[in-house]
């Protein structure tokens, strides 16, 4: 009898306890949304303003009650440019802060790492500043919100065809950067029938850049296009200007980078550079001025615009009737299936990135930002210390 | 045709200053100790670094903001030599040791420039002009022309220390044998640091002339080993003068492939020229030359 009771007892206890951890896991889930980036290293900046930009849109969201009830929270790690640290923070909020959502990788060194933790925790990760074009080739789980580096290249074409520019030199520095820079662009500029009268590569530690800037000036281009990084797009400005030559320069990404500006000063002034960011809009306006009186001033930077893109297409995609029946189900593994199939349903739409012909563009074979109509033009002044937006037809006129 | 020439003749003497000044520096201390220093790109970061830190941060005149990165790149060689190569020689470390230990020094020392510094591109002020100055149809600016200026009076000064002075005779013959010469009474130990001082000093004045053209950050310390070292082993690595007609050779040689051939495979194009040259000449175009004199 006492065994018998005891059996009983035991199986009672097992029940209870199966029970528990039952209705436990069919607790919703927490709205757990990580941002993985860099804030500290050589690329720090970036990482810094797009949290600060998410933030400028999930802090009001949660002041108001957050979503049906939940607020968002935001686990925040700082990869450091440290692509091992970005895999390790990617798996650590899939695994152990059962993140919903991966908002991060603005290095593509940093994004690429995070794309595996993506598909093999199959999480969804809304990539942001990182321009390399493999990253989003055949993805599932991972979307970007900055333009691939083949899309300033297609802008630049574009406008060189629409203004009847005929012929281009190239300039490029020997690291990656410079040779995909100039790889992508001769591709679009051959395509649209331009002709490409140079191209010159240099090494990044060469203080005389002139048998380049020699053979540019001798072919006699319309326009000069130039892949550097900030030092030696100085360098390569303080040439071309130093020997006289009167052609519209072309610097995508670098032209507006602070440390060019800074090094080559009023050399810089004139340079032109595809940008994603259209300050004459009035809402992109208003976001720089709040973001100035929230952190501190700032020009023109895609970086605050990327976070708050991806925080608007966040909430957007947690709102959505399919995810949220996971989340209350406490189905994590659903839950961000149906968030990674809300996002191509949900994701046309135009943020306060690109022009307001063109903006973001999610579906099932697209995850990125439209191919057209998302860059402006805007021409460096001021000694290097402004930057204006201008109309590319009168900017690209010879002088 | 001759303006075109011109140009990158000049390029190349100006590019090939720069690695004819670092390939100097690597050679006067592999001279005297026959170690590769990995660390010499690093005093000319320091040159650089320290002039934007003394010129802008301190905002002391050039002539100041120079003697006192002289004294900070004089203190980094003096560590490098307490700190890594006299341990390692006093206990017999073979020179492949010595120079994994050169290799920490430079890392260690690109950490506290990171630290001190940070990672991010600094304007480095320039002693001279970088207004374009017109020498007959040739545009340039002084600041780049004191490059070249700069690697004739280095190359002089170490010519007349090497041949013309008694000391000089001392860091020959502990280059050839250190064991000899301490028993002739000459203290290597002694001669050794100086080539590490002398050296630190050349590189660090570099550093500070290019800062302004190639723009400063803690990182630009490894690309000038790299291209010093190419130029120090294409000329001859046991002669200072050899590895600075070595920096020439290289600059004149990229400037004229990136003027009449393809600037986008100059340097793998120079790479197997050096090579080449290596296996016919293995001491370097006048490696033979220099050990003969000795």
């Amino acid at each position: 009898m006492k065994r018998h009771a005891r059996i009983l007892f035991g199986s009672a206890a097992i029940a209870v306890l199966t029970l528990g951890v039952a209705s436990a896991s069919a607790a919703p889930l927490d709205l757990v949304v990580c941002h993985v980036d860099d804030r500290s290293g050589s690329a720090a900046d970036t990482g810094i303003e797009s949290l600060n930009g998410l933030k400028m849109l999930i802090d009001p969201i949660n002041a108001a009650g957050g979503i049906d009830g939940q607020k968002i929270k935001l686990v925040t790690y700082d990869t450091k440019t440290d692509p091992q640290l970005a895999a390790s923070f990617g798996t650590r909020c899939a695994d152990d802060d059962h993140g919903l959502l991966i908002i991060g990788g603005s290095p593509s060194a940093v994004a690429n790492s995070l794309v595996g933790v993506a598909n093999q925790s199959k999480i969804p990760l809304y990539i942001l500043a990182a321009a390399s074009p493999p990253l989003t080739d055949n993805a599932n789980y991972q979307f970007r919100f900055g333009p691939k580096v083949t899309q300033d290249s297609i802008a630049v074409a574009d406008a060189l065809a629409e203004n009847g520019i005929t012929k281009v030199a190239i300039i490029n520095n020997s690291v990656p950067f410079g040779i995909s820079g100039a790889a992508s662009a001769k591709k679009e500029l051959t395509e649209k029938g331009i002709q490409i009268t140079s191209e010159q590569t240099y090494d990044v530690a060469a203080t005389d850049v002139s048998p380049q800037i020699i053979n540019t000036m001798q072919s006699d281009p319309q326009v000069i296009l130039v892949y550097p990084y900030p030092a030696d797009g100085a360098r390569v400005m303080r040439t071309i200007r130093q020997m006289g030559l009167k052609q519209p320069v072309i610097m995508p990404r670098v032209g507006m980078m602070q440390a060019f500006r800074d090094l080559a000063g009023k050399d810089a002034d004139g340079v032109l550079v595809p940008s994603s960011v259209d300050t004459k809009r009035p809402d992109v306006a208003k976001f720089f001025a709040q973001y100035s009186k929230d952190y501190a001033p700032l020009a023109m930077s895609p970086s605050p615009v990327q976070g708050y893109d991806a925080g608007t297409l966040t909430v957007k995609v947690l709102k959505d009737e399919k995810v949220q029946a996971a989340i209350k189900a406490g189905n994590l593994q659903g839950a961000r299936d149906a968030i990674r199939d809300a996002t191509t349903r949900l994701g046309d739409f135009t943020g306060l990135q690109g022009t307001l012909k063109g903006g973001y563009d999610f579906s099932k074979s697209h995850h990125g930002p439209t191919d057209k109509g998302f860059f402006v033009f805007v021409s460096v002044d001021k000694a290097g210390k402004g930057m204006e937006i201008v109309d590319p037809t009168k900017a690209l006129k010879a002088k | 045709m001759l303006i075109k020439l011109s140009y990158l003749l000049l390029a190349g003497l100006t590019n090939g200053s720069v690695y004819g000044l670092i390939g100097l520096s690597l050679s006067i201390i592999y001279g005297s100790s026959r170690v590769i220093n990995f660390a010499q790109g690093e005093f000319a970061m320091l040159g650089a670094m320290c002039a934007f830190f003394f010129m802008v941060s301190a905002s002391l005149p050039w002539p100041l903001a120079m003697l006192a990165m002289i004294v900070v790149v004089v203190l980094a060689a003096l560590a490098l030599d307490y700190g890594i190569y006299r341990p390692l020689v006093r206990r017999r470390a073979a020179p492949l040791t010595i120079m994994i230990g050169t290799l920490a020094g430079a890392i260690i020392l690109y950490g506290l420039a990171f630290v001190v510094w940070g990672p991010e591109q600094k304007f480095v002020p320039p002693v001279l002009s970088l207004e374009p100055l017109r020498i007959g149809f040739l545009i340039t600016n002084s600041q780049q022309l004191s490059l070249i200026g700069l690697f004739i009076f280095f190359l002089m000064l170490t010519w007349y220390i090497l041949y013309r002075t008694r000391f000089g005779l001392s860091v020959r013959a502990t280059g050839v044998n250190p064991r000899t010469a301490l028993l002739m009474g000459i203290r290597s130990e002694r001669i050794v640091q100086f080539s590490f001082m002398f050296s630190a000093f050349i590189s660090g004045v570099a550093g500070m002339m290019i800062g302004p053209l190639l723009g400063g950050n803690v990182g630009m310390g490894l690309l000038l080993t790299v291209k010093g070292f190419m130029a120090a082993i294409f000329g001859g690595l046991g002669s200072p003068f050899a590895a600075a007609a070595g920096g020439l050779a290289i600059g004149m040689m990229e400037a004229l492939m990136a003027g009449y051939g393809t600037s986008l495979y100059a340097e793998p194009s120079i790479f197997v020229f050096i090579l080449m040259v290596l296996i016919v000449r293995p001491y370097g175009l006048l490696g033979d030359y220099e050990a003969e004199r000795r």
